[in-house]
């Protein structure tokens, strides 16, 4: 995933190849990299000091990545 | 900690704006005068005094021509989009920073009067966008501001911006101060 870049969070969840478990928790306590998500076309921008992105959603498993 | 940091993108090099620093907009030159109801054709960094600090190399221009095209550096109308500026080639990059890893949202970018931050500039109309954006905001006062791409968590969060000034009225115009918010967690 590259840094410095804008993704919506389908992009994020489809890179990732995430469950579709995590894609129907938009906007029910779904979020990626400390941003809580309220639907799945909302962006967000990885800055370049990132080291990794974790995504959790409620009762599912945390998915964390190296960047 | 929290820290925030202005760098002004020069057309080679960086050159960081301290706290009593102005960005001034002029016309072809550090102190050309703009025509009333055009666009900057240059923008440069100058102290508290009207020094002119950036010289040798100057500030990226990013000129508003319509509300989705620029000119970058007198260079053609180019559409903006997700490279158009890129980050290298916009005027200012404003770092946050903090001493643990966080996320940041709800970011704004705007420009105001220098005193009230829910009152236009005087006499100037400013436009700003944030890099990627495909077009550009009528920035002033804070009620308009950009609204900046919330970033996920890290301890250095980079904003690129680009932005543009025109003048309604003649004679220079100091009323006009930027600032940038964000929520960081």
């Amino acid at each position: 995933m590259k840094k410095e870049k804008v993704y919506t969070i389908k992009e994020i969840l489809d890179l990732v190849e995430a469950d579709k478990k995590y894609y129907k928790m938009a906007g029910k306590g779904l979020n990626v990299g400390g941003i809580d998500v309220a639907d799945l076309e909302q962006t967000i921008r990885i800055p370049e000091s990132a080291e990794k992105l974790v995504i959790f959603a409620p009762e599912l498993k945390p998915i964390e990545i190296e960047l | 900690m929290a820290t925030f940091t202005w760098t002004a993108q020069l057309t080679s090099g960086t050159l960081t704006i301290g706290a009593t620093d102005k960005v001034g907009f002029y016309g072809a030159n550090f102190g050309d005068a703009i025509t009333v109801n055009s666009y900057q054709d240059s923008t440069h960094i100058e102290n508290s005094s009207g020094t002119h600090l950036c010289t040798t190399n100057h500030v990226n221009n990013t000129k508003y021509l319509t509300s989705t095209t620029v000119s970058i550096n007198g260079g053609g109308s180019q559409t903006l989009g997700a490279s158009v500026p890129t980050t290298a080639q916009c005027p200012l990059k404003i770092n946050f920073s903090h001493t643990s890893a966080v996320a940041t949202s709800g970011g704004k970018f705007w420009a105001d009067n220098g005193s009230d931050v829910n009152t236009a500039p005087t006499d100037v109309t400013f436009k700003a966008g944030e890099q990627s954006n495909t077009s550009w905001t009528s920035a002033a006062p804070k009620t308009s501001a950009v609204s900046l791409t919330d970033q996920s968590s890290a301890t250095s969060h980079d904003f690129y911006i680009f932005c543009s000034a025109s003048p309604t009225a003649v004679g220079d115009k100091t009323a006009f101060r930027l600032g940038i918010e964000l929520i960081y967690q």
